[in-house]
């Protein structure tokens, strides 16, 4: 790990780390991170973030949703 | 006090394409009218008229729905109608408000827009990284 990325979240080295592992696993849905992990998972933010609460009720989590990997799908 | 912060693009994988790096904010708070707080991710896009959120985040946050101006929109998400409702955010240390595009659908990426943030930032894309001025 650079120290570079050691300024960051958690949750966003995360991303920088696994980004294209997790976007693939994760297409169309939405995440709830907390520190280093995935808490929750659903359809909805409400049912990511009510997973992660459920789990990891001493931290907020960080929602963050994964486009579908469609080709068509140019954010 | 002015400053700026750059951070990496983020790798998401698009069929066809293989990894696209993206503008991925590591965090931005929003707060609620009952002060209720949701960190979200979203993607930084200057090119949007407005931050774009999905309803149930404005759920989350308890903001009333009916309360919201309609307005009709069109874009990436699709088409339809959406309540411009304003919320309080945090990026860079610094809280301001933040009128936000919040659609039925649920299936949208999170996007923060250029309405009520570039009073109080620039944003600049460079080739390996996108950086945040706090004026």
């Amino acid at each position: 790990m650079s120290r570079r990325r050691a300024r960051f979240s958690e949750e966003f080295q995360l991303l920088q780390e696994r980004g294209i592992e997790l976007a693939q696993a994760y297409a169309g849905r939405y995440v709830a991170l907390v520190g280093g992990e995935i808490a929750g998972v659903g359809s909805t933010a409400e049912e990511a973030y009510r997973e992660a609460r459920k789990k990891r009720p001493d931290r907020e989590p960080v929602i963050k949703y994964f486009p579908p990997a469609d080709p068509a799908l140019v954010l | 006090m002015a400053y700026t912060r750059c951070f990496p693009y983020t790798p998401e994988f698009v069929t066809g394409l293989g990894a696209v790096d993206r503008p991925i904010l590591p965090e931005l708070v929003l707060i609620g009218p009952t002060g209720r707080r949701m960190r979200t991710q979203p993607y930084v896009d200057m090119g949007a008229d407005f931050s774009v959120f999905p309803g149930g985040i404005a759920r989350l946050l308890e903001a009333p729905w009916e309360s919201g101006r309609e307005l009709p929109i069109s874009g990436l998400y699709g088409g339809g109608v959406g309540r411009l409702l304003p919320v309080r955010a945090v990026l860079l240390e610094k809280e301001f408000d933040l009128p936000a595009l919040f659609v039925p659908e649920e299936r949208v990426p999170l996007v923060l827009g250029r309405a009520g943030v570039l009073r109080h930032f620039r944003v600049e894309y460079r080739s390996d990284r996108f950086c945040i001025r706090r004026l």
